[in-house]
């Protein structure tokens, strides 16, 4: 009897590597080599999608954006395709085990980046990779297209600015506050740096005399759920956001009802990472995804888990649709992010 | 055991050397997926026997970015980069080497395997199989962390002695008597089960 030859056989009917898991691996290491290019120097984590927020027509819209949190986005910005910049290796932390500890180490990992400390007439650089949609509709999927926009707005949130067609554009009187406030750089600075106090900062804004024009519309708890879990996305998609300020977002957001683990998501860019994931109302599923490894904010995505039929009026006239499950219709992926000097200027 | 597996002879007839593919990679660095596409499946596979496949996969990604971040520092004489892969998975398996003597302790105790069952068929060849696996599994669950390392690369991952000695960092003559401590140690387990079986019987 051979010891090596028994030894051989034990275990030899494990199954092979996964296509899933092959793929998974080997895109990390993709990443890996791509960040070893010259890469676009990243202040900070977030974001994603800077949604200038043409937000669909108000109140009337109301039903249909807080449903699913969706925007009618008009794209400032868009680019011909880009090489994704650098991503991190990402090796999904194996210990952990719901999305209280995500948040936990997340906001450990951010807590301990420098602060951000932009004088008032610096500018913060994002730059997206973006699902592009195969149709104007509301509701419509993304496809296999990608583009890249890129957005500068100064740190007092009065000017904007945006690359198209290789040209920079600037908006002066940037001001969408009268309908839906824009979450500036001051407006974030701001926030409590403790997650209790955030959390109920940010419910209190779509509460009775909260923020308009949510103060004036009575919201379910449901309603109130899926609207914070939202406006944190935003945060994070939108803005550089101060580390402090960054980790209460990290801890709070597990503490929404129904915000779960889920161990790999996928950005607009191909990364895999770890998301804080919560499934509104049973059929739509939103999650904000962050880097398994350093906890940097990585993307953004909604996608349909069930079949859902939302309604909504738009324009004034009174929509429904259908739309089946597996339908993505919102999808990021932040490929960088600086404060600069000027607009236009890039890390 | 000599191995130079055939996936790597056609390699060298073919295609660019390890080593190359490595260098190529110090200024290309995508090129390193080469590497990824040649060894993944093998290091998968041997790190799965070890710890199970979900582990697996999080060491094998893990495997390839350390030897990514290494590869300034390959030694490009050394053509061949399976020895180099492999020590560096054994690393990481050595940091789960509790949950890997639990997994043979279980196996041993219960004679069912705790990592994932394959395809049901198997459970038919399993029972049959069983007592040896559970002595196997005792044997493998008492051995050193350094003896185990060195008895699975030769056996689950196909090294020979000289490349074990490489991937462990150490000199062949210290592999030869960490197998040779280690073969003992399952061979006594066995016999001793052995007789222990005849006794039964009679």
């Amino acid at each position: 009897m051979d010891d090596l030859k028994l030894l051989e056989e034990l275990r030899r009917d494990i199954p092979p590597i996964s296509p899933a898991a092959a793929r998974s691996a080997r895109a990390r290491l993709l990443a890996a080599a791509r960040r070893q290019r010259p890469a676009v120097r990243r202040v900070g984590p977030r974001g994603g999608l800077f949604r200038v927020g043409w937000r669909v027509a108000v109140a009337a819209a109301l039903g249909v954006v807080l449903t699913v949190g969706v925007t009618v986005t008009r794209d400032p910005g868009v680019d011909p395709e880009h090489p994704q910049q650098g991503r991190s290796p990402a090796v999904l932390p194996i210990g952990v085990a719901n999305a209280a500890e995500l948040g936990d180490r997340a906001a450990e990992a951010t807590a301990a980046r420098p602060d951000l400390n932009p004088r008032p007439h610096q500018w913060i650089y994002l730059e997206t990779r973006r699902a592009t949609r195969t149709s104007a509709e509301l509701f419509a999927a993304v496809g296999a297209g990608r583009v890249t926009t890129r957005f500068w707005h100064r740190i007092d949130g009065k000017r904007f600015a945006y690359e198209y067609r290789g040209r920079l554009h600037q908006e002066r009187n940037y001001q969408l506050s009268s309908v839906f406030p824009l979450r500036t750089f001051a407006y974030v600075r701001r926030l409590p740096a403790d997650p209790q106090a955030l959390l109920a900062r940010l419910y209190a804004t779509y509460s009775a005399g909260g923020e308009r024009p949510y103060g004036r519309v009575r919201l379910s708890r449901e309603e109130q759920h899926r609207a914070v879990f939202g406006l944190a996305a935003d945060l994070l998609r939108d803005n550089l956001v101060p580390p402090g300020v960054q980790a209460a977002i990290y801890r709070a957001l597990p503490r929404i009802p129904g915000v779960q683990l889920q161990r790999d998501a996928v950005d607009a860019a191909g990364r895999h990472g770890v998301a804080f994931a919560r499934v509104h109302d049973g059929h739509v599923r939103a999650e904000i995804i962050l880097d398994p490894q350093t906890y940097q904010y990585l993307g953004w995505r909604q996608i349909v888990v069930k079949d859902f039929v939302p309604n909504g009026t738009v324009n004034g006239k009174r929509v429904t649709l259908h739309v089946a499950p597996g339908t993505v219709f919102d999808w990021t992926a932040r490929t960088a992010a600086a404060i600069v000097d000027r607009p236009g200027q890039r890390p | 055991m000599t191995t130079v597996s055939a996936s790597n002879e056609q390699a060298d007839v073919r295609e660019p050397s390890d080593a190359e593919v490595v260098e190529r990679s110090w200024d290309e660095p995508e090129a390193f997926a080469v590497l990824f596409d040649r060894y993944a499946a093998d290091i998968h596979h041997y790190v799965a026997r070890r710890l199970g496949t979900g582990a697996a996969d999080d060491l094998v990604a893990e495997t390839f970015l350390i030897a990514f971040g290494r590869r300034t520092i390959y030694d490009l004489r050394r053509s061949q980069a399976r020895p180099w892969l492999y020590g560096i998975a054994t690393t990481l398996v050595a940091r789960h080497r509790r949950s890997e003597r639990r997994l043979y302790r279980a196996l041993a105790r219960t004679g069912v395997d705790p990592l994932p069952e394959p395809v049901a068929d198997q459970v038919v060849r399993r029972v049959a199989a069983q007592d040896q696996q559970r002595l196997l599994a005792t044997a493998l669950a008492g051995l050193s962390q350094a003896d185990r390392d060195v008895l699975l690369l030769v056996a689950w991952g196909d090294l020979s002695y000289e490349e074990v000695a490489e991937a462990q960092q150490v000199p062949v003559g210290t592999v030869r008597s960490r197998l040779h401590r280690a073969r003992r140690r399952v061979r006594d387990v066995l016999a001793a089960a052995g007789r222990s079986m005849t006794t039964e019987e009679r």
